[in-house]
């Protein structure tokens, strides 16, 4: 009897040592066929049409990889859950996609407010944030080893818009349109401390809604702080609602759109845009470009959708967490994905548009070109520039 | 057995059961989702103090939730100092504050008038919670702290959840107290008719003015919660949508009815969950035609069904006793 008990117990103390070496030993999310991950999106409302544009890239390029045999013989599994762009559910889906789900990582949620109200999970948990769909500084200055941005963030592409105007249009009256709320914002400190350096004051600053379907008021401060230019980071509507200002009252200051808006605008804008400067954060959906053509080919493929910017953006995320991944061959953990992030430097995404991750600073990308707009069509008239401070 | 079955006291005590010992059998996920509920009770108690009692509607409720949970964040950032239970009641004390402000158009305004009015204040406090950067961080945010009450620090998910059970537990207590209490009785007066309850001696501004503040107080209350459970705010969860989704938990929990505020906050916090990956493109059409659908086939919502139901139920049992 005292025999059968004693095997009793090893056996339970066997069973209990290997659970619990199962449970220290694996990295979550990360199976010996799968490797999972996740995101928060907008899929319903007025911003789903840029939330689900993050999702289809992400799960296309994710299953394009897959079938040419994963990574390193695992699978990469995508899961997305609607937020409706309010952060209690963006906390909601966090919550779920690391317990249920047990992801490895989160990629390309959306949103700067709604990925804000993630942060202290994804610390706790200690989960790589790569790609928020936003370019706010927020998650990355000062530096933070989980969060990673891959395009130029909204400060700089503000200082890189003022350099150009300053520097090579020897403009010195320049306004400032923008979104309401953090773009808005931080578009704002962005072009005011360009100025600065400079010596310049920002002439005229005013904001708008996504939903507003009137800038008449926004557009008569503006005009009546007389800017030799105006640069414009408002969303779509706005933007172009102010394009049709500046038209229908024969005013013509030099108008610079930022980077999220430049594709769209020009297009919702018509004639309105003609001459229109626009900042290109990586080339537009209309290139020919054979990793564009790549693009639209899986997203036809898997998802059977077109692309816009926000694909775009979406999938140069997914690519280079392939790229990431890869490199890790079978040691794949938070800490070695980091690791193997920043060793990234000047890294081609296949668009010209290169990236750099270093142990002190996880803002991928300092570029961006300008094109003109001409006959409704973006015309690039300079080369990649990079930020310098 | 079947004794204990019919009652309803064995339910309650089943009921409390399952509600405390939550944590013990369920991930943070779930957890996290019902304090999130508790907290759309607590406001959803208020609105339908306003709205279902009293018959007068608000659009701007998102407002005072956002008012409260700012209070909340600021002083917990800016004044440390400050027990967490008076962040808590100073929170509740600044919305109804508001709550009184707003509370002033209704004594001459009703219906669309009234929605209107308060639909503008709702857009105000979104301009204020955006552009006064020095007090809000604007779209930035701010992070709140963790909060403690004398030696119970609310750091775990389950350690939050029994502070927001508690506070709807209390909330509910005093929904019913304020209902049985002549307040209450005025409020149902104003409601089904203003002239019948006027000509009894009922001062219409005095109880409506009042049901605007109580409402704003529980919303207050509301956020003050919100901002713990989060640990962040900003702007983006208090905006219109927001508040219209406080009505309609309001509507499809059941108007006029406790047990509908619970419901309803219930049911529209697990609506994603319901409708599941494959269906969550949809979750905004789903919820306005739970909206409609309730409004044509069920004026009584949720609440009014549960007690059909019980009713139904029990007709069953007596008759099978009958027999």
């Amino acid at each position: 009897m005292k025999e059968k008990n004693g095997i009793i117990i090893v056996m339970v103390s066997l069973f209990l040592i290997s659970v619990t070496a199962m449970g220290y030993g694996q990295q979550r999310g990360v199976t010996k066929d799968k490797i999972l991950t996740g995101a928060w999106i907008a899929m319903s409302g007025a911003l789903a049409y840029p939330g689900t544009s993050f999702m289809y890239a992400t799960e296309s390029y994710f299953k394009y990889i897959n079938d040419q045999g994963g990574i390193n013989g695992r699978k990469l599994e995508y899961i997305a859950y609607n937020d409706d762009f309010e952060p209690a559910e963006s906390v909601a889906a966090a919550k779920k996609l690391l317990e249920k789900d047990q992801v490895f990582m989160f990629v390309t949620p959306m949103g700067t407010g709604t990925t804000a109200a993630v942060r202290p999970i994804a610390e706790e948990s200690k989960t790589v944030i790569f790609g928020p769909g936003s370019g706010s500084p927020l998650f990355t200055k000062p530096y933070n080893p989980l969060f990673f941005l891959t395009i130029i963030n909204y400060h700089d592409q503000m200082a890189l818009a003022v350099d150009y105007l300053v520097k090579k249009r020897g403009l010195k009256k320049i306004a400032l349109f923008g979104a309401e709320g953090e773009i808005g914002q931080v578009t704002r400190e962005g072009a005011t401390d360009r100025l600065k350096k400079y010596g310049l004051n920002l002439a005229a600053y005013d904001e708008a809604r996504p939903t507003d379907v009137d800038v008449s008021a926004q557009f008569n401060k503006i005009r009546s702080a007389g800017p030799e230019a105006v640069i414009i980071s408002a969303t779509p509507k706005p933007a172009t609602l102010m394009l049709q200002e500046m038209e229908k009252n024969n005013w013509k200051p030099v108008a610079l759109l930022y980077g999220t808006i430049s594709d769209q605008v020009p297009g919702m804008a018509k004639g309105a845009a003609e001459g229109v400067i626009a900042t290109e954060m990586y080339p537009p959906p209309e290139s020919n470009l054979p990793e564009i053509q790549k693009h639209r080919e899986i997203m036809k493929k898997y998802v059977n959708k077109e692309i816009n910017t926000y694909t775009i953006w979406g999938y140069i995320n997914a690519k280079i967490v392939v790229e990431v991944l890869k490199r890790l061959g079978n040691n794949i953990t938070t800490e070695s994905f980091i690791k193997e992030a920043e060793k990234l430097r000047n890294w081609d995404t296949g668009l010209g548009l290169k990236i750099t991750f270093t142990p002190t600073n996880h803002d991928g990308s300092k570029m961006a070109y300008f094109s003109i707009v001409k006959g409704g069509k973006l015309e690039n008239f300079t080369d990649w520039m990079e930020v310098k401070d | 057995m079947r004794e204990a079955i019919k009652n309803k006291k064995v339910w309650v005590g089943l009921g409390i059961l399952v509600i405390l010992s939550l944590p013990s059998y369920s991930g943070t996920y779930v957890v996290y989702l019902a304090s999130l509920a508790g907290v759309y009770t607590i406001v959803s108690l208020g609105l339908n103090l306003l709205f279902g009692f009293t018959g007068l509607v608000s659009i701007s409720h998102a407002a005072f939730v956002g008012t409260g949970a700012y209070t909340t964040a600021i002083l917990l950032t800016r004044l440390p100092v400050i027990p967490f239970p008076i962040v808590l009641i100073a929170s509740g004390f600044l919305a109804a504050v508001l709550g009184l402000i707003v509370g002033l158009p209704a004594l001459r305004l009703s219906g669309h008038y009234l929605a209107i009015a308060t639909l503008g204040f709702g857009y105000v406090m979104t301009e204020v919670f955006l552009h006064w950067e020095r007090l809000t961080k604007g779209a930035l945010g701010i992070t709140v702290p963790k909060v403690s009450i004398g030696p119970i620090h609310f750091a775990s998910e389950a350690s939050k959840y029994y502070l927001i059970i508690v506070l709807v537990f209390i909330m509910i207590v005093l929904t019913k107290n304020i209902l049985g209490s002549k307040t209450g009785r005025a409020f149902i007066a104003i409601r089904d008719h203003e002239i019948a309850a006027q000509s009894m001696g009922i001062n219409l501004a005095w109880y409506k003015t009042i049901s605007f503040v109580i409402s704003a107080f529980y919303a207050g209350i509301a956020g003050s919660l919100y901002a713990v459970l989060l640990s962040y705010i900003n702007g983006e969860g208090f905006q219109l949508g927001v508040s219209m989704l406080y009505l309609e938990m309001v509507i499809v929990g059941g108007m006029a009815s406790i047990l509908g505020s619970i419901l309803g906050a219930i049911f529209l916090t697990v609506l994603p969950e319901i409708l599941g990956t494959k269906y969550q493109l949809y979750q905004l059409i789903v919820q306005g035609l739970v909206l409609v659908l309730t409004l044509i086939f069920m004026p009584w919502g949720l609440s009014g069904m549960f007690w059909r139901l019980h009713k139904w139920i029990k007709g069953k049992g007596s008759a099978t006793n009958g027999s």
